[in-house]
């Protein structure tokens, strides 16, 4: 008995030793993994009237706007980084089978806090209790400054002002697959162990994808490991497309490097 | 031409396909030339900084108006460096034009195996004070105690010229001690510290003492980043302030 519960004891001791290794994000900073519907009204013909986009905050809805592609990737630098966010997203073309990719740049992270602010101001709802003295003028003003903001919330409208033009190249199947592959891969896989520090500036790295009816989110300050290493992979694959230097091949020997 | 790194680490064997580019005397004065540069480009920075251009004289020299920066940047020579360097950089490919078709790495691991194996390059790096055998993003780790605003303001003006600098936090203590952490994991574009909180009193702690204000270094401006704002939402109990230029900003 005393043999079976020393041995027991080294299992579970060594079983949890073994199971934090396995974990791709430890004592890190903080995360969000986000999986929900992809539609949420059904279209006329086929796809969908409208998407979800409750995982997407500001700076991502004025980068893609109203649809969720199969594979997004945002990066967002602190003023004391590169001061730059970054947005890659592939877009499939399936009545031709191919694959477009989407990069995009913005500079100067306290200029797009600003656009944030602005944004949120009009797409945020006001709530105050009610046992709260308001005089009825300004509660008129904050019922109809809701209704605005629900309407404005997720109207492209709003962000489309502040979008930069993407470069759009063409890529193959075989790379768009494979990025979709991995980016699926990391959020699926993805576990945390520890408790996040206390960090300050540095950047978030982004990833989403489309699962069947489901769009997954992961969204990390400072990446580790394999998170960091994709998110490398995709800054210089927007760098690349920026500059007119899409090279698929080093891009695929890289995605099969990530393990 | 190929970026170049200082202080670039390797834990392995000096081992070269061909030893002549590593222990070459024209790599060794393109390391000293370009380190120089650096060196310097990063005092510029810093020096320009300080500049309140409307301060500046100006005077007028054949016909045209001239302003003169500070003597502190003037004697930078950076236009001497940028030329020294350029030459040196094409004495080396002219010996060795094979350089020119090495990828980034390759010839990171060239400038490593020389500066290993070079006392001229390793005395001159010495000289500007920088330790090469240190690690990159480590560059003095520890915990530095002071007793007042004024000890750790002198640190920290020091810090933000080194070579070596990395974002650091500042905690000051309800005591009134001070004390800067430079964790292994800081970079020059973040810093971390681990903060513990006593759920009873909602104040919070460093090494077991009590928090009163905490800050951290920025080179490039005094105002919050988003994740800044978001740590103060996250320790709402203590004073936040960014350490910028010779001051603290609270925000």
């Amino acid at each position: 008995m005393k043999k079976f519960i020393f041995t027991a004891c080294i299992f579970i001791f060594g079983a949890s030793h073994i199971v934090s290794q396995n974990a791709e994000h430890i004592d890190g900073g903080h995360f969000l993994k986000r999986i929900e519907y992809n539609g949420i009204i059904r279209g006329m013909n086929t796809g969908f009237a409208q998407y979800n986009l409750e995982s997407k905050s500001v700076l991502e809805k004025i980068f893609f706007g109203e649809t969720n592609s199969p594979v997004e990737y945002v990066f967002r630098d602190s003023p004391e980084g590169s001061n730059e966010a970054l947005a890659l997203r592939i877009i499939g073309n399936p009545e031709n089978d191919s694959c477009r990719l989407e990069v995009m740049k913005l500079e100067d992270m306290h200029t797009i806090y600003k656009w944030e602010r602005n944004i949120s101001a009009q797409t945020n709802e006001i709530v105050i209790p009610h046992d709260l003295n308001i005089l009825w003028p300004d509660r008129e003003l904050i019922q109809k400054h809701n209704k605005d903001a629900f309407l404005l919330r997720n109207n492209d409208s709003l962000y489309q002002q502040y979008r930069p033009a993407p470069k759009k190249i063409m890529v193959s199947v075989a790379f768009a697959g494979k990025l979709y592959s991995q980016v699926k891969t990391l959020i699926d896989g993805f576990k945390a162990e520890g408790i996040p520090p206390t960090i300050a500036d540095g950047y978030e790295a982004t990833f989403r994808c489309v699962v069947e009816n489901e769009v997954w989110t992961l969204t990390i300050h400072i990446p580790q490991r394999k998170a960091l290493e994709l998110s490398n992979l995709c800054r210089q694959i927007i760098a690349d497309g920026l500059n007119n230097e899409i090279d698929e091949s080093k891009y695929l020997k890289l995605l099969n490097e990530i393990n | 031409m190929v970026l170049f790194f200082v202080g670039c680490q390797s834990e392995r064997e000096i081992f070269d396909d061909d030893p002549a580019i590593v222990t070459s005397t024209e790599l060794e004065d393109y390391i000293i030339a370009a380190t120089d540069l650096q060196q310097s480009l990063k005092t510029f920075r810093n020096e320009l900084d300080k500049i309140n251009f409307a301060n500046l004289e100006t005077v007028i020299e054949n016909g045209r108006k001239v302003i003169y920066l500070p003597a502190s940047i003037r004697s930078l020579k950076l236009e001497e460096k940028i030329l020294s360097m350029n030459q040196k950089k094409i004495l080396l490919l002219n010996k060795y034009p094979e350089i020119a078709s090495l990828g980034l790495e390759n010839f990171s691991e060239k400038i490593d195996d020389c500066i290993k194996q070079s006392m001229r390059v390793n005395d001159f790096l010495l000289e500007k004070n920088i330790n090469f055998h240190q690690p990159l993003t480590r560059a003095v780790v520890g915990e530095y105690s002071f007793d007042s605003i004024n000890a750790v303001a002198g640190y920290l003006y020091n810090w933000v010229l080194s070579s070596d600098y990395v974002e650091v936090y500042v905690v000051c203590f309800t005591d009134g001690t001070y004390m800067a952490v430079l964790d292994d994991q800081n970079t020059t574009n973040w810093c971390t510290i681990t903060v513990d909180v006593n759920q009873t009193t909602g104040d919070y702690y460093y090494q077991n003492k009590q928090i009163e204000r905490l800050a951290h270094t920025h080179l490039y401006s005094y105002k919050p980043g988003k994740v800044d704002n978001n740590t103060k939402q996250q320790l709402p109990n203590i004073e936040h302030s960014i350490y910028y230029n010779g001051a603290f900003y609270p925000y």
